[in-house]
This record gives C-alpha cells, sequence and structure tokens, in this order.
C-alpha cells in the first residue's frame, strides 16, 4: 500500500494547482448560477420565474452553464497528470518504478479517476442542494438526470486524455482524439426539455465505465516500444 | 565478486525499426562487479539496447535477462535491485529535492536517505528547489543522489555525460566508480565522452551500424588494437589486407589500424612494394582506438 500511497503523491503534485482552480471555478459557476436565478426569481417573482422554467417553450435552460464544467475539471486533471509524464518520455521513470507496471497504470488511473470524481460529488451537492432550496421536484429530479450525463462525460474526457497521451504514435493519437470527441458529442445533446435523456442515463454511464480500460492499451504499447 | 554469475545477459538480440536492421544476433554478457561501457556512434544501437533492457522496447528477436528475469516482465523485486539514468538526467522536473527524495523512498524498503541528503547538501541549493530550475549539472547531482539512495545492485546509466560541464563529468565519474568499486555494483553505461569511460569502466561493447565490433576488457582492447602512422610517396593507395582494420589518410599521410604487430603491418607495405616513411606508433586512448577502429564517418 505504501508505495501506492507515494505514487499518488507525485499524482497530487502535477495535479493539485490545475485540480483546485478549475474546481473553484466549478463552485463559483454553480453559486452565480443559482445567484441568476434568485435574482430573476427576486424580479419576477418566484412563482411566475417557476411556472416559466416549467412551461417555457423553448425551455429555460438555467443550468447551461453547468454544462462544460465537469469536462473542463476533467481537461485539467488529465492534462496535468499526463503530459509532465510524456514530455522527455518521463513515464520512463515511472514505469521503472517496482511496482507490477499494469498496477502503475491502473493506479495513475484511479488516482484520475478519484479527483475527478471528488470535484463531481461537490458540484453535484452544491448544485442538487442549491436547486432544491429553491425549486419543487417536478423540475429538480428532471434538471440532474440531464445534468447527471454531464458529470459523466467527465469520466469519458478523463480516459481518453489518458489513452491518446500515452500512445506512442502520433496518427492513432490524433484517431484516438477525434473518437473521444465523438464519442463525447453523445453525452453534451440540446436540452429541448427538463430531463431530456435521462433515459439513457444507464447507457450513457456505462459507456464511461466502458472507456476504463482504454490507457492500459496504449501504456502497454508504450511498454512494448510500440511507434 | 563473483565472474560466472552474469547480471546482464542478452541473447541472439535482433531488433529493426520497420524494415532498417539495428542489429542481429547480438550478445551481451555483464558479470556481476563490471563496469561495462557499450559504445558507439549515433544511431549504431545503444540506446534501442538500453531501452530492451529497461523493459521499454521488446526485441524482434531474441531476449535480455537481467538476473535471470526476461527484461520484457521484471518483477517488481528485481526492479528495486536496478538504478536507471535517463539520458539527460531527466527527473521529474515539477517536483523538488525535497518532495522527490520523499516520493522515491516509499519505493524501496532500504533507502539511504543520508546518502541522497550528504550530496545535495554539497550543492548550493535549498530543499525547496524545484528540478525545473536547476542546471543539468545539478539535476545530474539529484539523480545521482537517488541512485545511491536506493543503493542498487545494478546501474543502468544512459549517456551519463550529456550536457555536463568537464568539472561535473569528472566529478561524476570519480563519485561513481568509488561508490560501484566500493560497494561491487555492476554499472552498464553508455556515453558519448569516451574519456570519461575510460576512467571508469572494466569491460567495453563497441557497436558499428548491424553489428558488435568488440565485447571484452577495456585494457585487452587498448593492448591489442594499435595504430601506425607513416607517409607514402603517393596518395592512392588501398589496402585489402585483412591486417587492414581500418585507414585514414590526408593526401599521403596515413594511419593504419589494426590488430596486427608492427612487423606484420611493415610486412604488409613492403608485399605492396610501396616506400614508407615516419613509420610511428601511435599512442591510442580509448577513444583513439574507437575512432580508428569505427572510422571518423
Amino acid at each position: 500500500m505504501k508505495p501506492i500511497l507515494h505514487l499518488f503523491y507525485k499524482e497530487w503534485i502535477k495535479t493539485r494547482l490545475s485540480f483546485i482552480c478549475s474546481l473553484l471555478v466549478g463552485i463559483g459557476v454553480v453559486f452565480y448560477i443559482f445567484m441568476i436565478v434568485e435574482n430573476k426569481m427576486t424580479l419576477t417573482g418566484a412563482k411566475t420565474y417557476t411556472m416559466n422554467v416549467l412551461y417555457s417553450n423553448p425551455p429555460i435552460i438555467y443550468y447551461s452553464l453547468l454544462r462544460y464544467i465537469p469536462i473542463l475539471i476533467a481537461i485539467c486533471v488529465g492534462v496535468s497528470q499526463y503530459m509532465p509524464e510524456v514530455v522527455q518520455k518521463r513515464i520512463r521513470l515511472t514505469l521503472h518504478l517496482p511496482l507490477d507496471n499494469r498496477r502503475l497504470f491502473l493506479s495513475m488511473e484511479l488516482f484520475g479517476l478519484l479527483l475527478i470524481t471528488v470535484a463531481n460529488v461537490v458540484l453535484f451537492s452544491l448544485f442538487y442542494w442549491k436547486n432544491h432550496a429553491l425549486f419543487p421536484a417536478e423540475i429538480t429530479h428532471p434538471v440532474e438526470a440531464t445534468a447527471l450525463a454531464w458529470f459523466l462525460a467527465a469520466y469519458v474526457a478523463y480516459n481518453y486524455i489518458a489513452m491518446t497521451a500515452l500512445e506512442p504514435n502520433r496518427v492513432r493519437q490524433v484517431v484516438y482524439a477525434v473518437t473521444g470527441v465523438v464519442l463525447l458529442t453523445l453525452y453534451f445533446h440540446e436540452v429541448p426539455f427538463h430531463g431530456a435523456y435521462a433515459a439513457s442515463t444507464p447507457v450513457l454511464a456505462l459507456l464511461a465505465v466502458a472507456t476504463c480500460p482504454l490507457m492500459l492499451f496504449s501504456g502497454f504499447r508504450f511498454n512494448k516500444g510500440e511507434r | 565478486m563473483n565472474e560466472t554469475n552474469p547480471v546482464i545477459e542478452c541473447r541472439n538480440l535482433t531488433h529493426y525499426y520497420g524494415k532498417k536492421l539495428v542489429y542481429e544476433n547480438l550478445n551481451i554478457v555483464v558479470p556481476e562487479g563490471h563496469i561495462m561501457g557499450l559504445l558507439g556512434k549515433n544511431g549504431a544501437g545503444k540506446s534501442t539496447t538500453i531501452n530492451i533492457l529497461n523493459g521499454f522496447l521488446e526485441p524482434r528477436a531474441g531476449k535480455c535477462l537481467i538476473y535471470g528475469e526476461d527484461t520484457q516482465n521484471l518483477s517488481p523485486e528485481t526492479k528495486k535491485r536496478i538504478g536507471y539514468l535517463i539520458e539527460g538526467h531527466i527527473q521529474y522536473s515539477f517536483m523538488n529535492v525535497h518532495q522527490i527524495e520523499k516520493f522515491y523512498s516509499g519505493f524501496y524498503e532500504n533507502w539511504k536517505r543520508d546518502a541522497y541528503w550528504e550530496l545535495i547538501n554539497r550543492l548550493k541549493i535549498t530543499p525547496k528547489q524545484h528540478i525545473s530550475t536547476m542546471s543539468c549539472g545539478q539535476r545530474a547531482q539529484v539523480a545521482l543522489g537517488l541512485i545511491l539512495a536506493q543503493d542498487p545492485d545494478l546501474l543502468i546509466l544512459d549517456d551519463f555525460s550529456l550536457g555536463l560541464d568537464p568539472g561535473y563529468r569528472r566529478l561524476f565519474v570519480d563519485y561513481m566508480r568509488e561508490y560501484c568499486k566500493a560497494e561491487n555494483k555492476t554499472v552498464f553505461l553508455t556515453s558519448h565522452i569516451i574519456q570519461d569511460m575510460e576512467r571508469l569502466i572494466d569491460d567495453v561493447i563497441i557497436m558499428d551500424y548491424n553489428r558488435m565490433l568488440v565485447q571484452g576488457p577495456v585494457k585487452d582492447f587498448t593492448d591489442n588494437f594499435k595504430g601506425f602512422s607513416f607517409d607514402l610517396d603517393c596518395a592512392d593507395v588501398e589496402f585489402t589486407e585483412p591486417e587492414a582494420v581500418n585507414i585514414e589518410h590526408i593526401n599521403n599521410h596515413y594511419e593504419f589500424y589494426t590488430y596486427a604487430s608492427e612487423q606484420d603491418v611493415k610486412a604488409v607495405l613492403e608485399r605492396k612494394g610501396v616506400t614508407y616513411h615516419n613509420f610511428t606508433r601511435l599512442s591510442l586512448t580509448l577513444e583513439d582506438a574507437f575512432i580508428g577502429l569505427t572510422g571518423k564517418y
């Protein structure tokens, strides 16, 4: 266990600044969203604004600013975690550590996924708390179901960044990056009504889980010296 | 010291990059307690060999063993016994001097913290200084300190002299030699600066494109490989005799590199019927012998 904790220590040194900054931005965005909501409720009356949110066409997506925040955090974590490793092929230092290579890669990934989970839990809890304080369940439940897809997208983005960064072949890197972007579009459809795509959340969750082993593939290709 | 116990053993190593042959059926043995230097021109396959030894490259054929384990699947226990210095003293530049020591200490049960700090304290740097702000010489000291703290049985040093000024190179070589001999460490290293290697290594491997030219004790090589210089009356003499390993000439001044004796070389010249003057045996350093063997181009 001690080696894994020390590996996490290295990962934390790399990622802490970008993680903390991006999380603070995310927290700020959540507060900003509800500051605007509260302001509009004050101006138009809480009941009127709530009715507008429920029945306007097109709908008032008051939480749209949240859409790209989880993925922004995932990009910050992924880039700050893997870029210092691939510059000058420093990953060789990591692979030389006295740990099984599969365990090494999985531990690095686990650390990144943990950070993203922490960020997601913090942001989602904050969003949930403010949302429930201001809106009835008819709004909060579908809104949270829609936002959940954006939080799941963070895992997909992170896994694709890891896979792309560790891939030794440039052409494959481009292919992976393009595939990742295409896959991510599934998580960012337009929202025609609150709760849109809620039914597809389990599929999106499974897809996010399915991307987890991808970085092992690139890691082993790097380890074999593929070009 | 157990000379019959090979620490590194490469058997029939063959590798290609695409269709380009790097080398074929290369065999390397590094016995315990020996310091082996790998010399070769750029592109001769030094880095390829280092990468295969570290398990970062899978050879097309053949295999390398370290402590009897295939380098493609080294166990954590064997990795603990290997210290690795990457070309250019690359380290985690996002860490500072204190953090990097703390990080590595968690992986090795017998971590010698004092050995690291003793070396670091000689530098005019603070524990909070980031590695990214250090000179190459300072980074080399940090890398060396980490290796001393790890106290590995085998050290693999890839182009350890790259970027170091003469003073740091000398310091590094002398420190390493003293440490390895006192502690019976085995070392496998490459360097572009052969003068440094001469002070450090016991055995040498010289590689040329696609093949190995020499493997054995440095002393045997420098004793047996000779260079002679002489002037001929003409500047277009071709030497195809087996005694002529390599010939360099500028106008009518020739340098004849060979494993043959002085008498044999003179006999070659006499058989060719050329008149020679100023026949002299050259005093060869390891660098001179390397260039004499592999040529300047």
